[in-house]
């Protein structure tokens, strides 16, 4: 019922959906950077779409499970194995008890998602599993995962069999929508029309962009809410994007929002990675948005309805594989 | 009210491009209209001191029905002003859980008892939750104890530490790194995860500070 953590690698935690409605205490939303692949891989071992998972951070973590579970490895392009043998991401892969599992690096993106069917278990708080680093408190001992942690799962004896195609933008144009103080921006065009590189200061609560220095004709605001995406520019006329472990409340001029569906995009960047932004507006970004939402929608749809389902039961201590076919 | 748009999922309701009583006092009516009209795709908002960031579905609700909706709000409809609850927040002041009252009071030429005098003796009332959770920004902090913030931020501040920085007063509710000038402590929770709501305080509401001793507050931490 559970996996102990041989590798940690760079930063692991549990996270589920987000953290909701507490934000006016100051509480970040956090949850996955990557809130598409998150999502998938709990479809694909048969869990709601929010359940708590793995994030993990650079695709270097190794574990060993103690129990026979569906698991699946979505996000970007890992390298994984299981007891050495190469395995695919982005589908349902069945482990038995003393398997490892391996995951040896990147060949695209920055962060994987290991969903555990049934999922991570670990106490809610403020109605999420999420890890809120800044506060040290959610998802495991409130901490990032260190070898030698034994993670438990909730029960659940569905066994599922799903494959699916990689989803991964490697995209390096990101969306955008004029924010509240685009207006201060003395040249947009400086803001558009250049490349902006991701600083190695750059984490879970944002991200600190290198590039052209934005001349504005303030820098400083009443501080008010910010939200996922936002790009603020501080004294240095250096762009900052928030990410979900942002601070609630920002000072800075907010000249732009990063759209919903640009996000995972932005989530499976690294340090060091480029991205230049493109101007779109309300309503084109809220078409994306329900296009990608139905889409999920229909793979969730198409996953349920596959034409059999595999249970494990257990007689006497005897273990059946059952399927049940629809 | 001026609407202002947030990426594709938010909104700012903007008060006043200043920080002054008219908007705040407009800032709790609208967090009072939104609380009860419960409009449907509405996740969450965040009120500041002179606006609202509200967070939307938008696959719920469409931008343009979320801007008609909210243009209707009539916040003359809201004929409080019915106060927040008033939190006394126990203080021990200086020694070495406040390490600055005394550049305080230097700075400002007063002695360090009349710090603790004006500090405790004012009024202030909750304008914003940010920074950390629970962080709170106070509103009423006397002008002569009014203190820039420490030239080099402290790596560590304990939480329970009550600060001054410029104009603004507040309590950092866990530990972290800062640069408020510290002028005492409390043994008070501020900020407590087994909780819900999670902080002694929400937005609107009063805040007192009470100077204690050692004596009370070791009787506190019990």
């Amino acid at each position: 019922m559970s996996m102990m953590v041989k590798i940690p690698g760079l930063l692991s935690t549990v996270q589920d959906i987000g953290r909701f409605g507490f934000q006016r205490y100051g509480i970040p939303q956090s949850g996955p950077m990557d809130d598409l692949s998150f999502r998938i891989a709990n479809l694909l071992v048969g869990n709601g779409k929010n359940e708590g998972a793995i994030e993990i951070t650079g695709g270097i973590f190794e574990s060993v499970f103690d129990d026979d579970r569906t698991i699946a490895i979505c996000g970007g392009d890992p390298v994984a194995t299981i007891n050495g043998r190469e395995i695919a991401p982005w589908c349902s892969i069945d482990v038995k008890s003393g398997d490892m599992l391996r995951l040896s690096g990147m060949k695209n993106g920055f962060r994987v998602y290991l969903a555990i069917g049934g999922g991570v278990k670990v106490e809610k708080i403020f109605k999420s599993k999420s890890t809120c680093l800044p506060a040290k408190f959610g998802g495991f001992k409130g901490r990032k995962l260190i070898a030698g942690d034994l993670i438990a799962f909730e029960d659940s004896h569905l066994k599922v069999k799903h494959e699916m195609n990689r989803v991964f933008e490697g995209t390096t144009k990101i969306r955008v929508i004029a924010g509240p103080q685009w207006g201060y921006l003395k040249n947009d065009g400086e803001f558009l029309n250049s490349r902006y590189k991701i600083t190695s200061d750059s984490d879970r609560t944002g991200y600190r962009l290198d590039g052209p220095k934005l001349d504005l004709d303030r820098y400083d605001i009443v501080s008010e809410g910010v939200t996922n995406g936002t790009i603020q520019v501080a004294g240095n006329g250096l762009p900052i994007i928030m990410m979900v472990d942002h601070q609630t409340t920002g000072g800075y001029p907010k000249i732009a929002n990063v759209i919903s569906v640009d996000m995972p995009a932005l989530g499976q960047k690294k340090p060091d990675d480029e991205i230049e932004f493109q101007l779109t507006d309300v309503d084109m970004a809220r078409k994306l948005y329900v296009e990608r939402e139905r889409w999920l929608r229909s793979i969730e749809y198409d996953l349920r309805s596959v034409e059999s389902k595999f249970y494990f039961v257990k007689v006497d201590g005897t273990q059946f594989n059952v399927e049940v076919k629809e | 009210m001026v609407i202002e748009t947030l990426g594709d999922r938010g909104l700012i309701l903007k008060f006043s491009d200043e920080i002054n009583q008219i908007a705040h006092l407009l800032v709790m009516k609208i967090d009072k209209l939104l609380l009860n009209s419960k409009i449907e795709g509405v996740i969450e908002w965040i009120p500041s001191y002179s606006s609202i960031t509200l967070i939307y579905n938008p696959e719920i609700i469409k931008y343009k029905c979320l801007l008609e909706k909210l243009k209707h709000f009539d916040e003359s409809s809201v004929d409080f002003v019915v106060e927040g609850k008033t939190v006394e927040i126990p203080v021990l002041y200086g020694g070495k859980f406040g390490p600055d009252i005394e550049f305080v009071a230097s700075a400002n030429k007063i002695s360090v008892e009349n710090v603790i005098k004006i500090h405790s003796g004012a009024n202030y009332e909750v304008w914003m939750i940010g920074f950390m959770p629970g962080f709170p920004y106070l509103y009423g902090l006397p002008p002569i104890i009014n203190t820039p913030r420490l030239k080099n931020p402290r790596k560590f501040v304990p939480s329970g530490s009550i600060g001054i920085a410029g104009g603004q007063t507040g309590i950092y509710p866990i530990d972290s790194p800062g640069g408020w000038q510290i002028i005492g402590r409390t043994p008070l929770k501020i900020f407590d995860v087994k909780k819900d709501p999670p902080v002694l305080f929400d937005v609107g509401d009063r805040v007192k500070f009470i100077p204690i001793d050692e004596k009370g507050y070791e009787k506190l931490c019990r």
